[in-house]
């Protein structure tokens, strides 16, 4: 810690090229999600249908307006929060394990969801059974009331506690007791709700229609936004909860705000489209391997940048291209992406760098 | 041969004294079994008739299993054949019957055999009027789902067979904890059985047990007739005018569509309409994305779905607002498996409408070309509004 007070962080300045390529990139990207699918659509009766040419076939606009469209900004949306949450966590916790699930979100999300799901066949009567009965409008509610539960009772203990560690382990218990709770409802569940249970854990950009995004979109971008605010308290915490308040930054105040931009972006994302895993953790690895710094000031908007990408990638790969078929999305993120983080991770030893105490 | 008799009462718990059951006096060389089951569409089970036992052979007890299993049922006071290694033994008529799975119970009640019913999974899925009749009378017990299922309970029970459905995950299912406690199970397979009427068939299955085989003949005849009543109302409809159908719908965003070869295909065809995936040839459903299903369907005449939790087109838009683009959707002509549901969403589909294929082919015809049907009321069916 003595050293990192002197030059924490050598090359400040972020470095434009890159940053283009990534725009560049995540351009790209959005349009080829546009442009493919199962259904094949000509490239220029694309382009044409977003130019608002309204002579083409009506079913093609439609696929592109109501279904690609909307998917391919959920997979942005959602790529840029869980990057963002993710490396906001990794520096609160100093732990390069920490993504946006660590704190219980994901885990209080999937008990909402097994608890509509799965409850129909264990309690009986009573509410749940109504409930069980909503489908995928109570599974989407379900999951936003679990989430926000666990969000509203991390940020209570959060104002309480001393340690960040304490926080840390709280999230931990919380995630075992819930899969405890969802294992005893599987174990006590037909095999239909079992699948409409694991159907939502494999995670998904598609199910999100427009409706949806009119709320998804703006809780992302405030909770974005939050995070945009908080770069130089991260900054500052990264060496230390100890030196941050030795710096006179109100330590606790910034840590509440970082909790709750980060559990606001995982968990709108997951009620929405799942626990989409990966993501959260390997981005803000990637993003300090190529841009070499540990500044959050870099590395909030390159995971962002860098999030949406890899989650359209995964989306596109998921649709499978060509075929009717599409695979799970959790799959996938992990299938492409484990081998890419493990190779970059071993070439530069950025964990050092960045998590050096 | 009265100690047979005693020996059967020691263990089976049941009177022996009214004599039709048990047998008086073996006689090796009789038939004991002068009413056998002939299949005429089920593929997936056979059963051989041999003078005092027959051999149940269920080919896939679930979609990819590599073994079939075999049943022995022994005529009751008989003496059990030799061989058979590994094959479980099951004395019939057999008295004492639990089930797992609703489509199980119209069985009983075609053979009247619903009085030897003794448990059920959970009455809440029931909709037979008889079996929750017997339940409130207390003479039904709630054993639980798969591998779930309460053994302490079903041994009280003292079943003689308790009748189970497996699926290829098998860490859900029932039949190895029962077996492993030396429960006999019958594992009916119906869901594999390739042809619709092949299905229903397997209520010879279920009679082979109960030596029922004369009345299972009886009604399945009868429901074949019907089916085949109703399919020749509509036999003649011209290719151009069978309506467009698809079915399904999204689950999260993958939209299981029903193979070519499903029952709902060959319902569909039965009833003259034009099934959108018709020259698939899969029996299950296939995975597809919305956009997939909307290309080839969005123009469709008939959407004919399956969700509990619909009663109102407005519910529909409300689970994904993309529905509304369908024509289907907009001519209001979306109808929904889900007119009989019980207080508890137990879809009576699942149950009376395994054995009642000719008032599901009927709802069909009722829904494609109601001018050919005009006195039919749709049963399982509803339309959205």
């Amino acid at each position: 810690m003595a050293t990192a007070s002197t030059t924490p962080w050598p090359r400040l300045g972020p470095r434009w090229g890159l940053f283009l390529a990534m725009a560049g990139a995540l351009c790209g990207f959005f349009a080829l999600s546009l442009g493919v699918g199962s259904v094949s659509i000509p490239l220029d009766a694309v382009v044409a249908i977003l130019w608002g040419e309204t002579d083409q076939k009506p079913s093609w606009s439609h696929i592109i307006y109501a279904i690609r469209l909307p998917r391919a900004l959920t997979a942005m949306l959602a790529g840029a929060a869980l990057s963002a949450s993710g490396l906001q966590m990794q520096t609160l916790f100093r732990n390069p394990l920490a993504d946006p699930f660590i704190l219980g979100i994901s885990a209080g999300a999937s008990l909402g969801v097994a608890l509509v799901v799965l409850g129909t066949g264990v309690t009986g009567a009573g509410l749940l059974v109504g409930l069980g009965l909503l489908g995928q409008v109570g599974v989407v509610a379900a999951a936003v009331a679990g989430a926000a539960l666990v969000l509203g009772l991390v940020l209570l203990v959060g104002r309480r506690v001393q340690h960040t560690m304490t926080l840390l382990i709280l999230g931990l218990m919380f995630g075992y007791l819930t899969s405890a709770v969802v294992s005893v409802l599987l174990y006590f569940s037909i095999p239909e709700q079992v699948q409409t249970y694991v159907l939502w854990t494999f995670g998904s950009f598609g199910a999100v229609a427009w409706g949806q995004l009119t709320f998804l979109a703006p809780v992302v971008l405030v909770g974005l936004g939050i995070a945009g605010l908080l770069v130089k308290p991260l900054n500052a915490l990264l060496l230390g909860e100890t030196y941050a308040r030795s710096m006179g930054l109100g330590a606790r105040r910034a840590r509440l705000w970082i909790i709750a931009s980060a559990a606001l972006l995982a968990g709108a994302v997951t009620a929405y489209c799942g626990p989409i895993g990966f993501l959260g953790v390997a981005v803000p690895h990637l993003c300090r391997a190529l841009f070499n710094t540990s500044d959050h000031r870099v590395l909030l908007p390159a995971s962002v940048l860098l999030g949406g990408i890899l989650a359209l990638t995964a989306d596109l790969v998921a649709r499978l291209p060509g075929s009717e078929a599409t695979l799970p999305l959790n799959a996938v993120t992990a299938l492409i992406g484990a081998p890419v983080v493990t190779w970059i991770i071993l070439r530069r030893r950025t964990l050092r760098q960045a998590f050096a105490a | 041969m009265r100690k047979v008799c005693f020996w059967a009462w020691l263990v089976f718990g049941v009177s022996a004294a009214n004599g039709t059951d048990c047998v008086d006096s073996y006689d090796s060389a009789k038939d004991y079994f002068p009413d056998k089951a002939e299949l005429q569409y089920a593929e997936s089970f056979a059963i051989e008739y041999f003078d005092n036992y027959k051999l149940v052979t269920v080919h896939t007890p679930w979609p990819g299993a590599e073994e079939a299993v075999q049943y022995l049922l022994v005529q009751r006071g008989t003496s059990a054949p030799d061989g058979f290694d590994g094959v479980q033994r099951i004395t019939v008529p057999i008295q004492r019957l639990a089930v797992l799975s609703t489509t199980q119970l119209p069985h009983l009640e075609l053979l009247d055999a619903l009085e030897n019913l003794v448990a059920v999974s959970d009455i809440e899925m029931v909709n037979s009027p008889g079996v929750n009749q017997l339940f409130a009378a207390g003479k039904i017990a709630q054993i639980g789902h798969g591998a779930g299922v309460n053994l302490e309970l079903v041994l009280e029970l003292e079943t003689d067979v308790v009748m189970t459905v497996a699926s290829p995950q098998s860490q859900y299912n029932a039949h190895p904890v029962l077996l492993q406690a030396g429960v006999a199970v019958a594992i009916n397979a119906e869901y594999t059985e390739p042809s619709l009427l092949g299905r229903t068939e397997w209520l010879k299955f279920t009679a082979a047990f109960f030596n029922a085989e004369a009345l299972a003949e009886k009604r399945f005849a009868d429901i074949v007739a019907q089916y085949q009543h109703y399919a020749a109302l509509v036999q003649d409809v011209p290719i151009d005018q069978r309506p467009t159908v698809f079915g399904g719908s999204l689950w999260r965003d993958t939209w299981h569509v029903a193979g070519g070869k499903s029952y709902a295909a060959q319902l569909v065809a039965a009833a003259g309409g034009a099934y959108l995936w018709a020259d698939d040839d899969s029996g299950g459903s296939l995975p597809l994305d919305f956009e997939a299903v909307y290309e080839k369907a969005h123009a469709a005449d008939v959407w004919l779905t399956m969700r509990n939790e619909w009663h109102a087109l407005t519910e529909v838009e409300a689970a994904d607002e993309r529905y509304a683009a369908f024509a289907a959707f907009n001519s209001g002509r979306v109808y929904n498996a889900n007119a009989r549901l019980n207080a508890h969403g137990g879809n009576d589909y699942w149950e009376a409408g395994l054995v009642e294929p000719h008032i599901v082919l009927a709802d069909f015809i009722k829904i494609l070309h109601p001018d050919r049907l005009p006195d039919h009321a749709l049963k399982f069916y509803k339309k959205l509004d």
